[in-house]
Formats: structure tokens, sequence, C-alpha cells
């Protein structure tokens, strides 16, 4: 089967392409690197089937970063490319272009944002521009998916070796080819770029960044709050809940199936975060105590992204960072792991050591709890306000700084300096946010739901067979000797491993104290990576890098939690 | 790190901005054509430059 692979320079809309291409749905953004592994997808041209390839950005075929190596071994793969050029930028991306042109491989170009070039003052002359090139030139918006059509059909077209150059003379090709198809107007500062250059000025930046900080943090409550006090608590109180009394009389108290489906009654009642059955605590943790959270922080998370905030907050921060051993960039792991812990540790792949991606996988796994999490401690410990939560999100973040300082000495090397392209601000598309946010969303759904049932299941079993009972002896001196938990807490570090929302909800029984609340949370943040994480930390790192951070994990979260027994 | 600026098209004779710089030594943000780029101080001190009249 023919191999059609998408290339251009980090930024482009190379992804907005190949979802109008392919169908696929893929997570777009407005800033470089949203896109770190290859996605594959098919259609068919003229009736054949042909596979489509999103490649990773690159700026040369000179690889300078682990994502930019993938996008150089994908070039040998293909048979057709279609070059992806952000048509604002034209001299840069065009840099590209000519070292495509002389790889050997067919190439079409596509002249993607189409729409933004009137905007900027920019009149692009595309007949010369193809005529230089020797290559069809299609103009596209991959968007609005003006265009696309008339890039397949150019396909057709595509050709290979066009424009032989030497490499040294490349740039001075590129201006001359720029002087002869482009003119721009002189246009004025628009709003978004005067709101970019104070969103970089530290003075006006930082309180700019608290700013956001805080009103993103309001939304998030405010939606989260909302959907479970005005739409889901009352939905499964009113309407499941007693369809799942009537099961439970049906199935009768005290048999295996009653326990399994139901669960524990307490007064008669079913409790949706106490009675642990898969028809309601199964369902009630992941779909009324956990979705709207992570709703709430998608719609939060992906309009930051569509706007283009994150690189500029990640520049801001970096000195700070440096301080630390990090690299600025690394709050855009951190931010994806508050949503889940698996897309975080992928987007380290922005860095271009394997000691950076390391220490900030690690640190995330460690120290970043996912919004599923924090959603069932905010329900946990809300009671208590800011004397349950502050000192859980306290020492969380604390323990990252002290953990950052620790690997800063003990593992060799330096955090590379940052090298990023600032996008402009845009506002962002709403269909395409919409998309996105559907996107996670039903990814949650589909891939977390199925665990917390299997949790939930999990738990039932080990208790049926007694094994949390015999666990629970053998453990008492760490878990109840440094941790000060009840040996019942070992059935929740188990459970934690395949969800991490379970394993917080199985708290609520045990009738803790508020400082065991306290260890519990952070202890279950910070021991090990749910399997969903540790899968990906596995696959990216390798077996002997994951059980050392692993044993890091491990270490960390019994010495954290055992120093919160003695202080507290 | 000539072979990545010049990837990103800041080579010798190219006409370029600074817009910002971030205290204590922090990244600096310079244009080059319709491109705004954030490199860390140890690189951008290594840049020469000549103020045009």
């Amino acid at each position: 089967m023919k191999r059609i692979l998408l290339m251009g320079n980090p930024n482009v809309g190379k992804s907005v392409v190949f979802s109008r291409l392919t169908g696929a749905r893929v997570i777009v953004s407005n800033y470089p690197g949203t896109t770190v592994e290859f996605t594959k997808g098919r259609m068919s041209v003229h009736g054949e089937a042909v596979e489509i390839v999103d490649v990773p950005g690159t700026y040369t075929l000179e690889p300078t970063s682990r994502a930019e190596e993938v996008a150089v071994e994908m070039l040998d793969e293909g048979d057709v490319v279609i070059d992806v050029v952000d048509a604002t930028n034209l001299e840069r991306n065009l840099n590209l272009t000519l070292q495509l042109l002389k790889s050997g491989k067919p190439v079409v170009v596509a002249l993607n944002m189409w729409d933004e070039v009137h905007h900027k003052g920019i009149e692009i002359d595309v007949d010369e521009l193809e005529k230089r090139l020797g290559v069809p030139v299609v103009q596209t918006c991959g968007l609005s998916g003006e265009g696309i059509n008339r890039l397949m059909e150019a396909l057709e077209e595509a050709k290979a070796d066009t424009l032989p150059h030497e490499d040294g003379e490349r740039w001075r090709q590129v201006g001359e080819i720029v002087m002869a198809v482009q003119k721009v107007r002189h246009h004025h500062h628009t709003v978004l770029e005067t709101l970019s250059d104070l969103s970089l000025q530290p003075l006006t930046g930082i309180p700019l960044a608290v700013i956001v900080g805080y009103i993103c943090f309001e939304v998030i409550r405010f939606i989260g709050e909302g959907l479970i006090g005005y739409v889901f608590q009352p939905l499964f109180e009113n309407y499941w809940a007693p369809l799942m009394m009537g099961l439970s009389e049906w199935l009768g108290p005290g048999t295996f199936w009653h326990g399994l489906l139901i669960g524990t009654l307490f007064e008669g009642q079913i409790d949706f975060g106490q009675s642990l059955g898969l028809l309601t605590t199964g369902l009630f943790v992941p779909l009324a105590a956990v979705l709207p959270y992570i709703f709430a922080f998608y719609v939060v998370l992906s309009f930051l992204e569509d706007v283009g905030y994150l690189p500029r907050l990640g520049v801001l921060v970096d000195t700070v960072m440096h301080r630390l051993g990090l690299h600025g960039l690394t709050i855009i792991p951190m931010f994806l792991g508050l949503g889940c812990n698996v897309p975080g540790a992928l987007a380290t792949r922005i860095f271009e050591t394997r000691r950076q991606r390391l220490i900030s996988a690690t640190l995330m796994a460690i120290c970043v709890p996912c919004m599923a999490q924090i959603a069932m401690v905010v329900g946990l410990l809300g009671d208590y306000g800011a004397r349950g939560l502050v000192p859980i999100f306290g020492t969380l973040a604390a323990l990252w700084v002290v953990l950052a300082l620790v690997f800063r000495f003990a593992i060799p090397g330096e955090a590379p300096e940052v090298f990023i392209e600032i996008p402009p601000y845009r506002f962002p598309y709403y269909r395409a946010l919409a998309q996105k946010v559907w996107m996670r969303i039903s990814h949650f759904i589909t891939e977390a739901v199925p665990l917390v049932l299997l949790g939930v299941l999990v738990v039932n079993l080990l208790y049926e067979l007694h094994i949390i009972q015999i666990l629970g002896k053998l453990l008492a001196p760490v878990v109840t000797g440094i941790l000060g938990l009840p040996t019942e807490g070992v059935a929740a570090l188990l459970v934690g491993f395949l969800r991490k929302d379970v394993a917080v909800g199985m708290l609520a029984p045990l009738g803790l104290s508020l400082k065991q609340l306290i260890i519990a949370s952070v202890v279950l943040t910070a021991y090990f990576p749910c399997v969903a994480t540790f899968a990906v930390l596995f696959k990216e790192f390798g077996l002997r890098d994951m059980l050392k951070a692993a044993a890091v994990m491990m270490l960390v979260a019994f010495a954290t939690g055992g120093l919160l027994n003695l202080l507290l | 790190m000539t072979r990545r600026l010049n990837a990103v098209g800041i080579y010798p004779g190219v006409h370029a901005i600074k817009r910002s710089a971030q205290p204590l030594r922090g990244p600096v943000e310079i244009q080059v054509g319709g491109t705004t780029l954030a490199i860390g101080f140890g690189m951008a001190r290594r840049i020469l430059v000549e103020v045009p009249q």
C-alpha cells in the first residue's frame, strides 16, 4: 500500500490537515510539539487505498530532538510527501521544503493557514511559487477544509528532486524565492500581538500568569462542582438509587451477586461512595464524581492550548525552573499530567535529552495527581476545606521541588536551554475545541471506566478470598507502623495500581482521621503510577530505568508518608 | 547550536528583533521574519549582532 507522509515545521497544522484527510480524530493545539509520535490513518485516493501518516513537526532533516528523529526515520518509509507549509511564515517553512525537494521523494506543497494570510497583510503569488519549486502548490485551510480536495488531486502530479542546490546555499535560495513570490504590506500591531508581548514581559507577564491561573482554578471548580451538585448527584440519587434498591431486594442482601453488583448496604440504604458494588460505586465514581472535573479540566486546558498560552508560560517560568535543574517547558507534561498521567508522560518527548525526559516523567508520576484522583480527594476531604487540601497539595508541591533538586545533583548532566517557537495567539476555533474536549472525555470513558469496574471487582475478590486480610497482617509494620494507617489501607494501595480514584474512594468507609486521610492521599499519589501510566513509562524508558524510577517512587512515598505521620 | 539556529531561520546576515528578555539570565525572545523564538541565555549571548544605524 502506498504511504503518504504529512511533513512540515512544528505547529503549521499538519494534524488538522490529517484529520481532514482521514476523518480520524487527533489532538491538535497551538504550540509546537503536540504530535510527538506519528499517527496513521487510511483513506482512498482515486479508488486506491493509501496509508497516510501524520509525522511530528521538524525544522530540518538534520534532526535535533527525538521527535525530529522520528520524522526523519519516517521519511525513508514514505512514498509521497505532502509538505505542509505555514503560509504566514513562508521563509522559515521553505527551508524544510527545499530539503524535502532534494530528498528523492515526490513532494506536493500545501500552503496551509491560507485564511490567515490576508489578515496579516501578506500576498503570495502561488503560480510563481509553483513554477519556482517545480511541484504542485495548493492553498489549504485545514480548519475549514478548504483546498483539501484539490490537495488530493495534486498528489498525482507530485515530483521529486526538482530543485537541486548546495546545503550552504539554501537560505539564500529561499530568500530569492520569497522575494519573488511574496509581498508584505505593513500592518499595525494587533491586539493579540500586543497581548503576546505583555505575556512575555516579566513585569506584566507574571501578574498575568497569576490571574490566568486563578481564573482557570475558579472555572474548573465552578463547572465541576456545578455538574456534580446539580446534574450527576441528583441523577444518581433520584433515578438510579431506586432502581438499584429494587435490584437489591430482588437479589437479597448477603448473596454473592448482591455483594458484587450492589455491595454493602449502610442502614439498609445504598451509599454510592462506599457500597463498593459494580453498579453502585463502580458507576458512581467514574461518572458522577470524576467525569465532571475531567470535563471541566479539559475545557480549560484545551482552551489554553489552542490560544497558545502554554509555551509563553514555559518561557516565563524557565529562569526559576533552570535553578531547579529543569527546562521551562516541563510545565507542559505537568499540566497534561494533571488531566491524566498517560499523555503527560508522552509529552516529555518534546525534550531533546533522555535525562530531561526521564526526570520530568518521574517527577510527574510521583507528584502530579491526575484529575480523577484530585476529584476523589476533593470529594473526600472537601468538608475540611483548606485544612485538608492544603497539606496534601502543599506536600506534593514541596516534594516536587525537593525531588527536582535531588535529581539535578544526583543525575549527571544539565537541563538543555530553552529553544522554542512562540506561536502567535489565536482565537480557538470552537468546533476544533469541542472536538478535542470530546475526544479526551471519550478516551476517559472507554479506557478508564472499564479499569474502574475492574478495580471494584478486584477489591471484592480480594476480600472474598481473604487476601486483603492476609496481606494486611503481612504489611502491617509498614502501613500501620510507618504510615499510621489501619491495615485495611493495604486494599487501597493494591487497587491504586489499577485506578487511583477507586483507591481514594476506598478510604471513605475506613473512618480515617484528617491526619490519616492526608497521609493516605499523599502516599496514593506518589507510591506508584497506575497501570496505564506504568505501561507508557515502560514503553518510553525501558525496563531498567522504569524499575529505577519505581524504586524511587516507593522510597519517596513511604518516606514522605512516614514524615507526615511524625509531623502532623 | 548553529545547526539548530540555522534550521529555524537564524543565520548570518538575517534581520532579527529582540522582543523581550527574562531577568537573571533567562531566555531571550527574538523575532525573525514571522517567527518568534525563545532561546536560552547561553545560546542568545553567542549570537553577535550589528545594530542598524
